[in-house]
């Protein structure tokens, strides 16, 4: 189990990560709506007060630059594991050898033949 | 197409074909759609093709045969594959028009397209639906069970671990590594969260870590296993927890696929 010192900087720091992530809405509130609601809102407890000064300075602007590597980080490992399912493939250019080659012409040429006798045998 | 656009049209193709518990007929599905099928004695190399011929009106699929062959899972996924080509949309207009027969490397090397139908070919095989409910009785699986799944799923251990990472709610990282380096890793969106992220390509696989003694021992069935601190496979990452780590050598392919979860607490 968490002690409480450990759940309450979680806390702050999830409250602080949801401000940071946090899109600005359509209607941004007013200077005085934001003022009405600072005198009303619950300051910080001194336990809380030090697990955000543990944090260290710039909190938000280190969760924001945090966020934009993680999300290069995120492309970059997209383009890295591209191929990961096709290590099936051994032949990744595609080019085939002579035996592959023929066999797709004697194949092609079985197949096309048995549809087109199935087609004439149907019209008779 | 989004990989869940992807995985929607797969899903609709196991519904309709009333398929959905693996392993997947891939073949009778091929062949309900009225594709010919063409297996035959081609190269080693060579994993699957498919074509449409205008004057027949038909889909030919060209694959090595099932059995002959030296790793049938993979054949599968490449015929899954190439399945891909046929019923997303945008492939198999391409194909339609011609483009696979007559420039088929310029097909064959378009990424983009390739990717879409190995994704395809995953949701085919290992069911998004099938893979939901084993991990409803139990969220999180062992190496050896899904390196079990896959066996009974006929379908590649290194897929199905992929699939595995992206279904699973438990942090994981799946490797694959070759001659001691890195080739790719996929990691759980859990993992992603708790900075077991990104493994780069060529990464020297840690000294103490078992999926170096499993490089050593190609062709050897068994999975290796053992705790490792975090710090060895992502050294950036600010503080240190104990990994669990599987590894296991494919074959004698020289490559190791590494599951990595967080070590069970004492």
């Amino acid at each position: 189990m968490k002690d409480n010192k450990q759940e309450r900087k979680e806390k702050a720091l999830d409250a602080l990560m949801a401000a940071a992530l946090r899109q600005p809405e359509e209607t941004e509130p007013t200077e005085a709506e934001i003022g009405n609601y600072a005198k009303t809102a619950p300051s910080l407890s001194p336990e809380g007060k030090t697990a955000l000064k543990a944090l260290g300075p710039n909190v938000v602007k280190r969760l924001i630059i945090v966020t934009a590597n993680a999300r290069e980080v995120s492309r970059q490992e997209e383009v890295d594991a591209a191929p990961v399912y096709a290590m099936h493939r051994n032949n990744p250019s595609g080019k085939n050898d002579s035996q592959t080659e023929a066999e797709f012409e004697r194949k092609r040429k079985e197949i096309l033949e048995r549809i087109k006798k199935k087609r004439s045998k149907d019209k008779k | 197409m989004t990989p869940s656009e992807i995985e929607r049209v797969a899903n609709e193709v196991l519904a309709g074909y009333d398929c959905s518990v693996p392993p997947v007929d891939i073949l009778a599905i091929a062949k309900a759609e009225g594709i010919e099928l063409a297996p035959g004695t081609y190269a080693q190399d060579f994993s699957g093709r498919i074509e449409y011929h205008r004057e027949a009106g038909k889909f030919i699929l060209f694959y090595p045969e099932v059995e002959e062959a030296r790793y049938p899972a993979q054949v599968r996924f490449s015929v899954a594959h190439e399945l891909g080509h046929y019923f997303l949309d945008h492939h198999r207009e391409l194909l339609i028009r011609g483009q696979a027969h007559n420039s088929a490397n310029d097909f064959i090397c378009d990424n983009v397209l390739e990717r879409e139908a190995d994704e395809f070919a995953a949701a085919l095989l290992i069911p998004s639906r099938a893979l939901e409910q084993k991990l409803a009785k139990r969220s999180f699986m062992t190496l050896r069970e899904i390196l079990s799944m896959s066996e009974q799923w006929f379908s590649s251990a290194t897929s199905t671990s992929i699939r595995y990472a992206k279904f699973t709610p438990e942090a994981c990282v799946v490797v694959l590594s070759e001659a001691h380096q890195t080739l790719y890793s996929v990691s759980s969106d859990e993992a992603g969260v708790i900075g077991l992220r990104f493994l780069p390509k060529g990464r020297a696989v840690p000294q103490r870590a078992v999926t170096a003694k499993a490089g050593s021992s190609p062709g050897l069935d068994i999975v290796f296993e053992g705790s490792i601190n975090s710090a060895e496979w992502f050294p950036n990452r600010q503080r240190e927890i104990e990994l669990w780590e599987e590894s296991f050598p494919l074959g004698g392919t020289g490559r190791v696929l590494t599951l990595l979860s967080l070590a069970p607490s004492k």
